[in-house]
């Protein structure tokens, strides 16, 4: 299998970055890959428009058979994903190994 | 004396603003669409435009409480501004009318109309939900009819006040000074009849010419007008019109009438004097045609310039915010014809409430608390209001007998207003509490996160409403799922914090509970869309 393409996110990803994610993230899956793995190391804060914009990442990595994963999500950003009810779409991981191999 | 004068007329005052608030209150529950029907029927007819108009005037026997029962009308969206305009001016004519005729005792009215209320009390009438609405606005009516008899009683008096009758003996002198006290004592005693009557007995008695006398009708017309409008400064938005056209009828009679006066005193050219002389030789009987001239010239001046006082009433009672927010934008009586358009447009204004739901959050939310358009509590008024209208609608449109699938879309859009009105409910409490709990910093943030969360829910929510299709109705419900295990380790991490303090533990129960309950809600809304194809695939496969 082809190696999964990575995204790395940094800070908040609210109405001043989303576009500039989204914009990231659609041109990473417009290469088709098999897989998508974000590194959520470094982010902060997501608000509703980010949110937004990881759904519809997971909606076309849906449509897409595209096998995505978040891996070391800040305890902060974990809440918000959790009560946003994105884990149940999006599934989260400790670490990137453990990413790597939920998508292998 | 001068106590009980005041006390008389607050008291009547306080009863008029209670009345017309009951009357508001009540017919918005009895505005079911028989009721508009039966209203549009009698505006839609001049004839009975004209009698309803007169019968109000003379029965209630004063326009200013006819401008205030017309504007709870138009409040409650019972009747139009444009509708309601020729009733005021014929209720005018109507109150005038009554000088001339036979008094009708307004007083045994309301007796009468408040024991009967009181009977529909005593039979728990008022308890019953056919009922309750009709026996409101009644006690709201006989309420505001005791206002009007207080605020009377509170005026007599006047008559026997020496510095008055002496003061406006003073004005034999001047036309303009008999006017400008008229205005003024009509605005502080809020009765024109009083002003006018006195100044006819002081005219009786020789010391007032009648002259002075007409000004003094004209300028208490015009006090009772400008006293409408100073009444109706608590009312905003479009709802002020009324009051604004009622003072406007008095301001354009009093303009145009006054000219005329000059106009036949100095230049001798024939005017109002010249005609009430020619028409009675009693000066009681000149005095009251001279009273119905007034509303006559007045509503003529009015008419002759319909367009333009209606852009002026707009102009100075713009519609507010709040009003635009509270009317369904789509629906409209006349489309109830067309089940299929009807059901198009009913649910256009579902989606349109859908679409608010998310503003809900503004005020809680990091990025828009600081510039928040419309407070949760306004947004839930107007989503209250307006389900009640489209529900209320798609009631009368079930039993219109559509076609089988349109009666399924309009037993699943009554289901959606009633899951977006809990839904409204729900968010208005949860951004309430979530600013209460803005001092304590842990509540606060989990409620930041919540909004940011539920945010983002419901803007999915609503465009997968607009536009569904499969994958948006199964991520939808995936995020709604169950999670009440989430909330349950949420609810014990916070709780851990500061468990000693039993607010701070009910604060969080409510949140956490209300957030379960809202997510729920959504998903219960989202299982009422079903997208086009899904619906193809179903509706196929009997056939195959």
């Amino acid at each position: 299998m082809q190696n999964p393409a990575t995204l790395e996110l940094n800070g908040r990803i609210d109405n001043a970055t989303s576009a500039d994610v989204e914009a990231q993230i659609n041109a990473l899956l417009d290469a088709m890959p098999k897989a998508l793995i974000v590194d959520m190391t470094s982010v902060n804060f997501v608000s509703s428009l980010g949110l937004r914009v990881l759904l519809t990442m997971a909606k076309r990595c849906r449509r897409e058979n595209v096998k995505v994963a978040l891996h070391s999500v800040t305890s902060q950003v974990t809440s918000v994903l959790q009560l946003s009810g994105l884990v149940a779409v999006l599934p989260l991981h400790p670490n990137r190994d453990s990413a790597l191999s939920s998508v292998a | 004396m001068g106590f009980e004068i005041a006390a008389n007329l607050l008291a009547g005052l306080a009863l008029l603003f209670i009345g017309i608030k009951l009357i508001g209150e009540n017919m918005k529950q009895m505005a079911g669409l028989g009721f508009r029907r039966f209203l549009s029927r009698i505006t839609r007819s001049l004839a009975l435009t004209v009698l309803s108009g007169v019968l109000a005037g003379a029965l209630v026997q004063s326009a200013t409480a006819v401008t205030f029962i017309l504007t709870s009308l138009v409040s409650s969206r019972l009747i139009g501004i444009s509708a309601s305009l020729p009733i005021i001016a014929w209720a005018n004519i109507g109150n005038s009318l009554i000088v001339l005729l036979a008094a009708v005792d307004l007083r045994l009215i309301a007796l009468f109309l408040i024991a009967g209320i009181g009977v529909c009390y005593y039979t728990n009438l008022d308890k019953s939900n056919r009922y309750r609405a009709i026996v409101g606005a009644g006690l709201g009516l006989g309420t505001l009819l005791l206002g009007l008899i207080f605020m009377k009683a509170g005026a007599a008096p006047l008559k026997q006040v020496a510095w008055l009758s002496q003061f406006l003996s003073y004005t034999k002198n001047s036309y303009l000074l008999a006017f400008l006290f008229a205005v003024g004592v009509t605005l502080v005693a809020q009765s024109s009849t009083t002003v006018v009557v006195l100044g006819i007995s002081l005219a009786r008695a020789g010391l007032l010419g009648p002259e002075q006398t007409v000004m003094i009708i004209y300028g208490s017309n015009l006090g009772s007008g400008l006293s409408v409008w100073f009444m109706s400064s608590n009312l905003r938005g479009s709802t002020r019109q009324l009051p604004l056209y009622q003072a406007l009828f008095k301001v354009a009679g009093a303009a145009v009438l006054v000219v005329v006066f000059y106009a036949e005193t100095y230049f001798h050219i024939p005017g109002v004097l010249s005609m009430v002389r020619a028409l009675s030789h009693d000066f009681g009987t000149q005095m009251a045609y001279v009273f119905l001239l007034f509303q006559l010239v007045s509503a003529a001046v009015l008419a002759i310039l319909p367009s333009l006082v209606l852009r002026l009433m707009e102009a100075i009672c713009p519609a507010s915010t709040e009003e635009a927010l509270n009317r369904p934008q789509f629906i409209y009586e006349q489309a109830l014809e067309e089940p299929e358009t009807a059901l198009n447009l009913a649910e256009k204004d579902c989606l349109r409430l859908v679409g608010y739901l998310p503003q809900f959050l503004d005020a809680i939310r990091e990025e828009t608390r600081e510039n928040v358009r419309l407070q949760s509590g306004v947004l839930s008024t107007a989503v209250l209001s307006v389900s009640g209208e489209v529900k209320t609608f798609v009631t009368h449109l079930i039993g219109c007998h559509p076609s089988e699938e349109g009666l399924q879309r309009a037993l699943n859009l009554e289901r959606q207003f009633d899951l977006i009105c809990s839904l409204s409910t729900a968010l208005n409490e949860f951004a309430c509490l979530s600013r209460e709990s803005r001092g304590v910093e842990k509540l606060f943030a989990f409620s930041q996160q919540s909004s940011e969360a539920l945010h983002m829910i419901l803007v999915t929510l609503a465009e997968n409403m607009e536009l569904p299709d499969e994958v948006g109705c199964s991520v939808l419900q995936e995020l709604t799922s169950d999670r009440s295990e989430t909330m349950l380790g949420m609810r014990r991490s916070l709780a851990r914090e500061n468990s000693m303090d039993p607010q701070y533990y009910q604060t969080l129960l409510a949140l956490t509970c209300l957030f379960e309950r809202i997510v729920w809600l959504i998903n219960q809304l989202g299982q009422t869309t079903r997208p086009a194809r899904v619906n193809e695939v179903i509706d196929a496969s009997p056939a195959s």
